[in-house]
């Protein structure tokens, strides 16, 4: 790796940086409409519009995982449960959460955003003395790390229930033996780390595709470059996140 | 030909003020005049207005009460479009910035309450939007469709004829819009009002109708809101509505009267008030109509024959009045003919004669001051001559009647001597001689006019009054042997010869006066008196005195100081005379 590779990428890093920095320090442009608008329009496309992909996830990765473990440990275990919290709720909720916003959402907004500034929209914003920060980036950020956490804590919650409904129904466990045995398994921890995780996911993700929709050349042969730099970075900074938390998690005992 | 150089004058300052006039070099003074008369009027003969404009100002409270830039109050402008359309005014003026582009790609769909609201009110009653600059000078976009809404006849320029001052006083559609046949904003609000023009020009009327107050938007916005359609009514039915903004750093204008009544006291306000005045003029009386160019300069052709007649405090006088009438003249004919005298044009005009006039006649005064100088400055004492220059002495160059004491002095047997001696030498021993004469002439305030040879004519009591000029005259010739008999000692020093003079007194009316040619002129005295004077010094030799006057001059001293009496004599030419011979005594050791 070369340092001008080098160079590059610590200067992409340090936009998003920029960029989470002045989203976190302006959330209060939220309270101008318009900047809510976009905030809710964009709440309701990556919130509310994927609740059913997340929910038939969740049910199927629960179930499967459910399934399996007792079919390994059989039914009247704690194990079950047990599995259940690592896999679904520490790992693959944030997880699987986060990939289906990329999916669904990071594109969007990069390819919205390129196409705007391809359009010289975002320095018509500019020349009307209306910040595009405030307007496109702002809501974009804070309605995705929302969308982040409320999609995760939805995903583990059918992923559970539904998990070891399933299990319940086919396999002869009692549902409501597995699910108190879950509540007393489940800690605070088990439940602060997913949501600490998803939130850095939403912040990331929001953040990495802004910057590349921002990042465009005024030419419409940069979009896709664009949409598909958001989207393979934020699947890295997920990954590379979820790392760090697991190390954090390591060290701390 | 003074008369003729008169004229002449009269034409170049007619000239000067024709051009001047042409070039408008009178406009600062005539636009303050006209600030002043619009001032002046409004304090004193308010005029109301038949149908006045109602203005809602989106104020600072308006702009704070919403946290988006005014780029983005489609939803704002949609709902106050909304709710006038409600109280059907006659017109309404749009004088704010619209949207320049579709703001689609923020927010779908957050044009559309800008053009319903547009749309409901344009059903109802004729919009007009105003065309603007943006801040760098450039013509302001607005988005095509509010544009289509309100039509070809929905749009006007806002653009306003500032003055080198910054002031907006001219209002001229084909100067100042967009283009020649661009119709202006107010303009076009006065088209829809039922009063039409092909090209509006003049000066905008401040004079008339109240300050101005503004309905904020924000109270607009609540009626709306509380669906209050009765103050909506009560506001704005059948009324010319203005939109614009009243802000406090942005878009003001400097105007020459204070129009706003929520800022008394404050002439820079915001261009809608300007837009206010220009309809209010144009649904009154008109914009005000300059004099046409040809009455002007007819007006300042005779008030360049300020350059007639002698200055003077009855000159002024009448200047001052004629100053005061035009003033009245142009206030009157502002108020009741709504038309602009330009009385500080024709002001300046009779000002610039007056003092062309007063310039000449100081030329000429400085001209005769010089010739006076040159006239007297080797004849008098300084200080008779700084009395001359300043005008206290009247010499009386054209000829005048005085009583003086005439002396004559000469030296004896000159021209024998002057035979023996080199040119040179003549000439210093009479340059020697003379300024010892003429020093004690001119220290007892006489007069020497004229120096002849090796003789000196000079006389006292003129051209400055003496209360004695017999003695003055006698003094003199004291001084003069006092003086000779200084210089004698100098020759003997030589060893050359002493000088002996005789000096004749005598004194009488004489004439005195500037006799020559045009080119050379000597301030001269003509009389009998000299003659006699002259006889008197040529009788000295015979006599034995140094000085020998006439009886008048020994009884104006009272005979006293030494002087003899020598009886009654007979002189050359003339009848008997009374003589009187004087030895005068002398502070220096030797007599002459």
């Amino acid at each position: 790796m070369n340092t001008a590779r080098l160079q590059d990428i610590s200067r992409t890093a340090a936009g998003y940086l920029a960029f989470i920095f002045y989203a976190l320090s302006h959330l209060r442009a939220l309270s101008i409409p318009p900047v809510r608008s976009v905030f809710e329009r964009q709440l309701y496309f990556t919130g509310t519009e994927s609740v059913g992909l997340v929910a038939l996830l969740g049910l199927l990765a629960g179930t499967a995982i459910a399934t399996q473990t007792t079919s390994i440990v059989g039914g009247n275990s704690e194990l079950t449960v047990r599995v259940l919290v690592w896999t679904v709720v520490r790992e693959l909720g944030p997880l699987l959460a986060a990939i289906i916003i990329i999916a669904r959402s990071s594109v969007a907004i990069a390819t919205e955003l390129a196409v705007m500034e391809v359009r010289g929209e975002t320095d018509a914003l500019k020349a009307m003395r209306i910040p595009p920060m405030d307007y496109l980036v702002v809501p974009r950020v804070s309605a995705l790390t929302l969308s982040a956490v409320v999609l995760t804590v939805y995903f583990e919650t059918v992923a559970v229930v539904g998990g070891l409904a399933v299990s319940a129904l086919f396999q002869n466990v009692s549902f409501l033996t597995q699910l108190g045995r879950f509540f007393e398994v489940i800690g605070p921890v088990d439940i602060a780390l997913p949501a600490a995780k998803s939130l850095c996911f939403g912040i990331a993700i929001a953040a990495i595709s802004c910057y590349h929709g921002f990042a465009v050349s005024k030419s419409v042969t940069a979009i896709p470059v664009a949409v598909m730099h958001a989207v393979i970075r934020s699947l890295i900074a997920v990954f590379v996140i979820d790392a760090l938390f697991a190390w954090l998690v390591y060290i701390s005992g | 030909m003074i008369k003729q150089r008169i004229l002449i004058g009269f034409a170049a300052v007619l000239l000067v003020a024709l051009a001047l006039m042409h070039w408008r070099a009178f406009d600062w003074a005539e636009r303050a005049l006209l600030d002043a008369e619009f001032r002046y009027l409004r304090s004193h003969y308010s005029q109301a207005v038949g149908k006045d404009i109602v203005l809602i100002g989106i104020d600072e409270a308006t702009l704070a009460a919403q946290r988006e830039p005014f780029a983005l109050w489609h939803p704002y402008l949609g709902h106050l479009l909304n709710g006038l359309a409600l109280a059907k005014p006659a017109v309404v003026g749009l004088d704010v910035a619209l949207p320049a582009r579709s703001f689609d790609f923020l927010i779908p769909q957050y044009d559309r309450p800008l053009l319903d609201g547009l749309t409901a009110l344009h059903k109802v009653v004729p919009v007009v939007l105003a065309k603007s600059l943006d801040d760098r000078g450039n013509q302001r976009v607005i988005f095509p469709a509010y544009l289509a809404i309100a039509g070809l006849d929905g749009v006007g320029s806002v653009i306003m004829c500032r003055d080198p001052d910054h002031i907006v006083r001219r209002y001229d559609e084909r100067e100042c819009g967009f283009g020649e046949t661009e119709t202006s904003f107010a303009g076009r609000m006065a088209q829809h009002l039922g009063v039409q023009k092909k090209s509006w020009q003049g000066f905008i009327n401040y004079s008339i109708g109240d300050a101005i107050t503004y309905i904020p938007a924000t109270t607009v916005f609540e009626w709306i809101e509380h669906n209050n359609v009765a103050s909506l009514s009560e506001a704005f039915r059948g009324k010319p509505v203005m939109l614009g903004m009243i802000q406090p750093l942005t878009d003001r204008y400097p105007l020459p009267v204070a129009l706003a009544a929520f800022e008394p006291n404050v002439r820079l306000l915001p261009g809608v008030l300007i837009q206010v005045q220009v309809l209010r003029s144009m649904l009154g009386p008109g914009l005000i109509a300059p004099l046409p160019a040809g009455f002007a300069l007819a007006f300042a052709a005779v008030a360049a024959l300020f350059w007639f007649g002698a200055g003077g405090w009855r000159k002024a006088l009448i200047f001052a009045l004629t100053v005061a009438a035009l003033l009245a003249l142009a206030t009157v004919l502002l108020l009741w003919n709504n038309a602009q005298f330009p009385a500080a044009s024709l002001a300046g005009v009779s000002l610039l004669a007056l003092a062309a006039r007063f310039a000449y006649d100081t030329l000429l005064k400085s001209r005769e001051r010089r010739l006076l100088h040159e006239a007297f400055s080797s004849f008098v004492s300084p200080r008779v001559l700084k009395e001359i220059l300043r005008g206290r002495i009247r010499p009386g160059l054209g000829g005048t009647r005085h009583r003086v004491c005439v002396m004559f002095c000469n030296i004896h047997g000159f021209t024998l001597r002057a035979e023996r001696m080199s040119p040179e030498a003549v000439i210093k021993l009479l340059n020697d001689y003379f300024s010892a004469a003429v020093s004690a002439v001119l220290k007892h305030e006489g007069t020497t006019n004229k120096v002849s040879g090796d003789g000196m004519l000079a006389f006292f009591g003129a051209p400055q009054q003496l209360a004695n000029p017999e003695k003055n005259a006698l003094e003199a010739s004291q001084d003069v042997l006092e003086n000779l008999a200084r210089l004698n000692e100098q020759l003997a020093a030589r060893s050359q010869e002493p000088l002996t003079v005789g000096i004749g007194l005598h004194s009488g009316e004489v004439v005195l006066g500037q006799v020559g040619a045009v080119s050379h002129r000597e301030y001269t005295v003509i009389g009998d008196v000299v003659n006699v004077a002259s006889r008197l010094e040529q009788a000295t030799t015979e006599l034995g005195y140094p000085v020998v006057c006439s009886a008048g001059v020994a009884d104006a001293v009272g005979r006293a100081g030494g002087l003899e009496d020598l009886g009654e004599r007979t002189l050359r030419e003339h009848p008997v005379l009374h003589v009187f011979g004087w030895r005068p005594r002398l502070l220096s050791s030797r007599a002459p």
